[in-house]
């Protein structure tokens, strides 16, 4: 039988994984795939959340479904392509300016 | 296509001239291209009017009415929506004003470019006359009060574009703000008549099209009168409403035809070029206001008939007196224009309808005359105005000097006495409009005094006398300028003929001036077949009877020859006569008052802009004391406040910033090793963190532990 | 301890599904973790994504894996292997980080996964039971989702749309900014 806890493992282990893939690439748009990937584990969350509720409170529902969840999931959905949009459009010019993707190479920030 | 068709065209020809001016003139095509495509366009539109003119007049006259529902205002009793309707109006009146308009807007285009060559801005200049052109046919196109309205407001606006031509003149700068600002004044009256048409009588009066069962205003000129749907709307307590409607929607002519009170702006307005004079003082502006009071002929009442004959009648009498001692030639012109709307306004107050507008359309054509004229001695005398350094210019420009004379005659209404063909007079355009308009005067007079009123007369004395004294002062202008010897010699040296593009328009419109009222041409005829019935009560016999009087009172045509002869013998030498004259006490006193133009500019000035400087000065006055107080006391309070409050913030707010700034700086210094810039050292470091965070907080959040607080 | 409870369950969802797809997820994100070759790691995305979406059935939420497909796996993944594409001269090029820190990576997210895992499912999970009574799916209907956009979310919906709009333009302007200095660079040599 399948319950929430199922659907948190799985989106604790997709974040797990888009954490690791951040940090072990150097390829940028290695990065913004991990980034994408920790985004969709917290979608899978809030979804998952929004079909079930605290222990008690389902009946008290009367069967009316909230869909608080599932916007928040759009929303994270809209801001993942703005986001996706913006870092591409900054790591052409990066890569115009280094002729590269390796992050390795962007060390300006460095203080 | 039918004559709406091509008069919607002919209106629509110099707006699409205009845009395109506007437009494309500063990037393409050749400094002289621009004017010419300019009379094109307007040329175009006259080839249109005249055709519609042509077959509008061959046809059966029936008026041709479109409408299209444009704008939804408000909505009818029965709930269902009532619209603006927008489209042409077509009579005889309309085709024959378009034919004037466009005829006479096309010779100014053509004087436009001999008059402002070597002018920099001469395509923006024409461009305005396009748009002039167009708003003017709107106002004589419209079906309805409202859309005249639109145009009305369009022909202000480029009048005071084209009257401000020159900005960077202080002269042309208060004309042009004149000029609007009195049309303004005169507008609120228009608005103030449609609205109380819109309450009181239905808003269809002003919103619809004119058509058989009396939708619009325009269309209550095909009812009979009395009778009809307009004699309900004047009865009973009715009467008074319209009555102030209609001297509402009068006070806009006024303003545009600029009559007393309204009237200082006219001769203001000729410190824009001349050929907007000519244009302004014929076919267009003046025009507006004479054209909107026909065509609410029928709603006035009795009363308002006798405003309107009453501001006529002052007016063509104060402007006749005053043009006998200007001595600035367009001056002079413009104060002969204001008298002779007098004279049309008059007439339409008296009922006569045919006779306004026909002297309207004679009039355009030699006034327009004349002002182009003028405007050709001006430019042969390096725009010098004053008619006191002119002076024998007739043998250097003898067309000029000749089309002038035409003009004057016919504004003089020369006959030949004692002959006639075909039971018609002999004579000039002048002549005919204008004594139709006295001779129906009479009647009027005549019939305020069978009504008790027996002062009466004077509204055809007046005009009978003024005839008198238009063909003086005439004279005078003509005389001054082209006749006698050169008062100045260096002036006379140098003036030329102008150039072709110049004189040629004034040849035209001579020849129109003296041939255009003929009953051959049946401009009168046709006029009276589109005039509302209640403006046809003279019988023929009752016609005859003014004619009568008008004949034995200009002594059976040797009046004009009379004045003719005194301005000769007065102003043949010059001043040297006249300025013995105006010496003579008392006599001086009234010549410095009417070269003053009666004093009206001063009244205004003193009376009108100190009331409103006073009233500027009070409330100035509140301000400072009472706003600007109250102001500048929250101020004072704001300020002390402030001081107390920056002790505080610099001894401990600041005592703060800056000890934690420098705290700041000192981590700083400690932690900016750890960044190396190593973009993916520091996500570690960030992953490292949420999870040592989030491992503290488990034992907490699960209730392992806690610091001795009861647990839930 | 709320472990004692049975967790309620989702009657209607089979299990062996749940498994099929949760593993493709979880294999596609390995796959991106593991694999070194940006194009590899772009086709594992894919199957992660695809698979959350398949996920999103069974949580009745039907529009929102509608979106995810055509958002996700039609517009971002796509953008992203257009920017692989656009920006390296060998799609195949290895980048590699020295194994210490990749060992460091893996164990920070392994860690971190074990954590939410423990709390959430061993914790958490076990309170919480279907929104419907009974464990029926229920459908969140398209029509709720947009009444909801224009009714309690309106203002945020909007910001999105502003968002998107600056997004837009931003992007284009950042992207394009240095091709021209670039053009002008090649030019003047």
């Amino acid at each position: 039988m399948i319950g929430l806890g199922h659907f948190l493992t799985l989106s604790a282990i997709l974040f797990g994984c888009g954490v690791a893939t951040i940090l072990t690439k150097r390829n940028a748009i290695g990065i913004l795939m991990g980034v994408e990937l920790i985004l969709n584990a917290a979608n899978v969350n809030l979804v998952a959340f929004n079909r079930f509720s605290w222990a008690g409170e389902a009946v008290a529902q009367g069967g009316v479904p909230a869909v608080d969840g599932l916007m928040f999931a759009m929303f994270i959905i809209v801001l993942a392509a703005a986001e996706a949009a913006i870092a591409l459009a900054i790591f052409l010019n990066f890569y115009n300016h280094f002729s590269t993707i390796d992050i390795e190479r962007a060390r300006m920030l460095s203080g | 296509m039918t004559p709406a068709n091509l008069l919607v065209l002919a209106t629509v020809l110099p707006l699409i001239g205009f845009a395109i001016v506007v437009l494309l003139s500063s990037r393409i095509g050749s400094p002289r291209f621009w004017p010419w495509f300019t009379v094109g366009m307007v040329g175009a539109s006259l080839v249109a009017s005249a055709i519609a003119y042509v077959t509008f007049m061959s046809g059966d006259g029936a008026v041709e009415v479109h409408a299209w529902n444009w704008l939804q205002i408000g909505s009818h009793a029965d709930g269902s929506p009532r619209y603006l309707q927008i489209g042409p109006y077509v009579d005889k009146m309309t085709v024959l004003l378009f034919a004037m308009v466009t005829l006479i807007s096309t010779l100014v285009h053509i004087y436009s470019i001999g008059y402002m060559e070597g002018d920099s801005r001469k395509n923006r200049f024409m461009a305005y006359m396009q748009l002039f052109t167009f708003s003017m046919l709107g106002i004589v196109l419209g079906n309805s009060l409202l859309q005249l309205f639109i145009f009305w407001e369009l022909v202000g606006i480029s009048s005071y574009l084209l009257i401000g031509f020159w900005y960077e003149k202080r002269g042309p700068q208060l004309a042009c703000k004149k000029a609007f600002v009195m049309n303004r004044i005169g507008d609120m009256g228009f608005l103030v008549g449609m609205g109380i048409l819109f309450v009181k009588f239905g808003g269809d009066l002003v919103l619809r099209a004119a058509d058989r069962e009396g939708g619009g205003v325009f269309g209550s000129l095909l009812l009979n009168y009395p009778g009809g749907a307009i004699d309900a709307l004047h009865a009973g307590a009715n009467e008074w409403w319209l009555t102030i409607a209609g001297i509402g929607l009068f006070m806009g002519a006024m303003g545009k035809s600029a009559q007393f009170p309204l009237q200082t702006w006219l001769p203001d307005a000729m410190e824009g070029p001349t050929p907007v004079s000519s244009i302004v003082h014929s076919a267009t502006m003046v025009a507006a206001g004479v054209y909107l009071t026909a065509r609410i002929f029928p709603l006035l009442t009795p009363a308002a008939h006798l405003f309107v004959a009453t501001i006529g009648l002052i007016t063509l009498v104060m402007a006749a007196l005053i043009a006998c001692v200007q001595t600035d030639i367009k001056r002079v012109l413009a104060y002969s224009t204001l008298s002779q709307l007098g004279y049309m306004v008059l007439g339409l107050g008296a009922g006569s309808y045919t006779f306004a507008i026909f002297h309207l359309v004679t009039h355009a054509f030699f006034k327009c005359c004349l002002f182009q004229c003028s405007g050709s001695v001006i430019v042969a005398a390096h725009h010098e105005q004053e008619m006191t350094k002119y002076g024998g210019l007739m043998k250097k420009m003898p067309i000029t000097a000749a089309c002038f004379a035409i003009c004057t005659l016919a504004i003089a209404g020369a006959s030949i006495p004692f002959l006639s063909i075909g039971g018609e007079a002999i004579a000039f355009s002048g002549y005919y409009s204008k004594d139709g308009i006295i001779a129906s005067t009479v009647n009027y007079g005549d019939a305020l005094a069978a009504a008790g009123m027996n002062w009466g007369a004077v509204f055809y004395w007046g005009p009978t006398i003024v005839a008198y004294i238009t063909a003086f002062y005439m004279t005078r202008a003509f005389v001054l300028t082209f006749l006698g010897k050169p008062r100045d010699k260096h002036l006379y040296d140098h003036a030329h003929e102008v150039n072709w593009t110049m004189w040629a328009p004034q040849v035209v419109l001579a020849a129109f001036a003296i041939f255009i009222g003929w009953g051959f041409f049946k401009v009168g005829a046709n006029l009276h077949d589109t005039a509302p019935a209640m403006a046809q009560p003279f019988e023929e016999h009752e016609m005859e009877h003014g004619y009568h009087f008008v004949h034995g009172a200009l002594l059976h045509g040797f009046g004009w020859m009379l004045s003719i002869a005194l301005g000769f013998v007065i102003y043949i030498n010059g001043f040297s006569i006249s300025s013995k004259i105006a010496a003579i006490p008392g006599i001086a006193q009234i010549h410095w008052w009417l070269y003053n133009k009666m004093g009206f500019d001063g009244l205004y000035d003193i009376i009108i802009v100190n009331i409103f400087k006073a009233l500027a000065g009070l409330m100035g006055a509140f301000d400072r004391l009472v706003v600007d107080g109250i102001v500048n006391g929250t101020a004072w309070v704001g300020r002390e406040l402030g001081f107390l409050i920056g002790g505080f913030d610099y001894r401990y707010v600041d005592g703060t910033v800056r000890g934690s700034g420098r705290a700041a700086v000192r981590l700083g210094s400690i932690l900016h090793r750890t960044q190396a810039g190593n973009i993916r050292m520091y996500v570690l470091i960030l992953f490292v963190g949420v999870f040592t965070a989030l491992a503290i907080a488990t034992p907490f959040a699960l209730g392992w532990v806690w610091f001795g607080l009861p647990q839930h | 301890m709320l472990l004692a409870q049975q967790p309620p369950t989702l009657d209607p969802v089979a299990p062996w599904l749940f498994y099929l797809f949760a593993g493709v997820a979880v294999l596609g994100a390995l796959g991106v973790v593991l694999s070194q070759q940006i194009v590899r790691m772009a086709v594992f995305l894919l199957f992660t994504l695809g698979s959350v979406a398949m996920l999103y059935f069974f949580l009745a939420a039907e529009f929102l894996a509608a979106i995810q497909l055509i958002v996700y796996v039609g517009g971002t993944l796509i953008l992203i292997i257009f920017g692989v594409m656009l920006t390296s001269k060998n799609p195949f090029i290895r980048l590699t980080v020295p194994l210490g820190q990749r060992i460091a990576g893996w164990a920070i997210g392994g860690l971190l996964a074990l954590l939410m895992i423990f709390l959430g499912v061993v914790e958490l999970a076990g309170g919480f039971a279907p929104t419907s009574p009974g464990g029926r799916v229920e459908h969140y209907g398209v029509a709720e989702l947009g009444q909801n956009l224009l009714g309690k979310y309106a203002l945020p919906f909007e910001l999105a749309g502003v968002l998107l709009l600056v997004v837009m333009i931003g992007a284009a302007y950042i992207a394009k900014g240095r091709h021209a200095d670039l053009a002008k660079g090649e030019e003047t040599p």
